[in-house]
């Protein structure tokens, strides 16, 4: 009971506190909600581009040509040799008639042309999706060591691309999400290092009136929560309505991938940039409480 | 119930307080008297831990000060301090001021108002219950930390000069009122400098200059 009463009241001392410091409470908001809400764009944006990644990865298959006079037996040897591979999604084999049969499909104006040809050119291929573009290389080689494969193609040129756009996405977005973290934790900082100097008279009566340490502690670091979960309202309000408009500006840019967010799949960003917030605010608090405490109350 | 054993106290190359050995009974009232610089305060510092002695030990109730190096704030509890400026929370009224030791405590709010309510009656302060400290006089401003001390109903009473900004009348006022604490059964162990004071009432006095224990006197046996 004695130590829900000293809770309520710690949470009262927050209040109090929150309110007493005005102008830096609001300033403090604002930044944190500006560093929350653009952390939860750049989540929004590394789950867009995981999206386009997915659809352009599913169009990429690479074929492994065979030799011609390999026997039946050997090729569903070779399928389920591939198909045994951690890097294969799926294997598919299409036999030199198959594959003239849908280049006729394809290009019917020059159906009379592959008619008249002696001898089918087109050798039996495998057509394999592998799992991920950055599995391509290590599967190429894999698949390349089967001594009946002669050789293999796949649009490296638009793989690499790729791939460069991704590992140069996913690090710019992470430098920017520290950077707002870094902001974040700075705010913080700064919020509970002048919270501590305008009471710093209140904390030294405290001291000699022989309050519990954690008087002192708790309500500072309830009053980062309090902040953190405030700009953490704010900021998810704003991403839930800029993610609205965003996606709809992508879908009228970029018409062939359709954005619908809520199809994109990833850790609900609401409560992401939430916990984001509060760990921060936690962490920042505590570290910065028992620094000073350790000076006023040894 | 307070012991010092050889107590000193040096700031770099000053000393502030020499091979200061007393000893203090529960129940007693004792001056501590001597001019500025003398160690007064730095005595009281070292009896509240706000301080440690370079060397000598402290017992409290027969064990070591050491013994609350990790707990000062239970160590407070027991030894409350009356401060020369007060030291009254500015944003919170004189109700407040005085249950705020209690609430961090966590004790209920009908046993917090009953006992602050008392507390503020006894000490003459009731009527300024909602009053802010900037609207009190000296007088009410040491009565209100008065209370808060005595809220806590502490064993010992340490005071720092609690009449060194207040004019005479106010002065003998509350000096009356530390009288009948004393008697209800608190020590208290009050530092001044103002010798019609310690003229006044028959109490123990140990006299101090440049940090050593010059004289003690004990009082007239009527």
């Amino acid at each position: 009971m004695k130590s829900f009463l000293v809770l309520i009241r710690e949470i009262k001392e927050a209040f109090i506190n929150i309110k007493r410091a005005g102008f830096l409470t609001f300033i403090t908001i604002l930044v944190i909600t500006i560093s929350l809400y653009s952390i939860g764009m750049i989540y929004f944006f590394y789950l867009y581009s995981n999206k386009v990644r997915e659809g352009i990865e599913n169009r990429i298959e690479v074929s492994f040509y065979l030799e011609k006079n390999v026997t039946e037996e050997r090729i569903e040897e070779i399928r389920r040799e591939i198909s045994l591979l951690p890097e294969v999604e799926n294997v598919r084999y299409i036999s030199p008639e198959e594959s003239l049969e849908e280049l006729k499909k394809e290009y019917p104006e020059y159906a009379s042309l592959f008619s008249d040809l002696k001898e089918n050119p087109l050798p039996p291929t495998f057509f394999v999706k592998p799992r991920s573009i950055f599995s391509i290389k290590l599967l190429t080689e894999k698949v390349n060591e089967i001594p009946e494969i002669k050789g293999f193609f796949y649009s490296k040129e638009l793989v690499d691309k790729l791939i460069f756009s991704i590992k140069t996405f996913s690090i710019l977005s992470l430098i920017i999400v520290f950077i707002f973290i870094g902001i974040f934790v700075f705010f913080i900082g700064v919020n509970i290092n002048l919270s501590i100097f305008n009471r710093r008279e209140d904390i030294e009566i405290m001291k000699l009136l022989g309050v519990h340490p954690n008087f002192i502690k708790v309500p500072f670091i309830i009053e980062g929560m309090v902040l953190s979960l405030i700009s953490g309202v704010i900021s998810s309000f704003l991403l839930y309505k800029s993610y609205i408009e965003v996606s709809s500006l992508l879908n009228m840019v970029l018409p062939f991938i359709k954005v619908n967010f809520y199809d994109l799949r990833g850790f609900n960003p609401y409560i992401l940039v939430n916990i984001i917030g509060l760990i921060t605010s936690i962490t920042v608090s505590f570290f910065i409480l028992r620094k000073y405490l350790k000076e006023v109350y040894p | 119930m307070l012991k010092l054993v050889g107590v000193s106290k040096v700031y770099g190359s000053s000393v502030a307080l020499s091979n200061v050995s007393f000893e203090v009974k529960k129940g007693e009232f004792v001056f501590i008297v001597g001019p500025s610089g003398a160690g007064k305060s730095t005595l009281l510092k070292l009896i509240h831990k706000e301080i440690e002695p370079t060397s000598g030990e402290i017992f409290f109730n027969g064990e070591s000060l050491k013994k609350y190096d990790k707990k000062i704030y239970l160590l407070r509890r027991k030894i409350g301090m009356i401060f020369q400026d007060f030291k009254l929370f500015k944003r919170r009224n004189v109700f407040e001021n005085v249950s705020f030791p209690l609430e961090s405590m966590g004790y209920p709010f009908s046993y917090i108002r009953e006992k602050v309510d008392k507390t503020l009656k006894n000490v003459g302060i009731y009527e300024k219950r909602n009053s802010f400290p900037h609207t009190l006089s000296g007088g009410e401003g040491q009565r209100v930390s008065i209370a808060r001390a005595l809220v806590m109903s502490p064993l010992v009473l340490l005071a720092d000069e609690p009449t060194g900004n207040l004019d005479w009348k106010t002065s003998f006022s509350l000096m009356d009122l530390f009288m009948e604490i004393n008697q209800m059964g608190t020590t208290i162990i009050m530092c001044t400098h103002n010798e019609e004071i310690v003229r006044r009432y028959n109490k123990r006095i140990i006299y101090l200059r440049e940090g050593k224990k010059v004289y003690e006197k004990f009082p007239r046996v009527n």
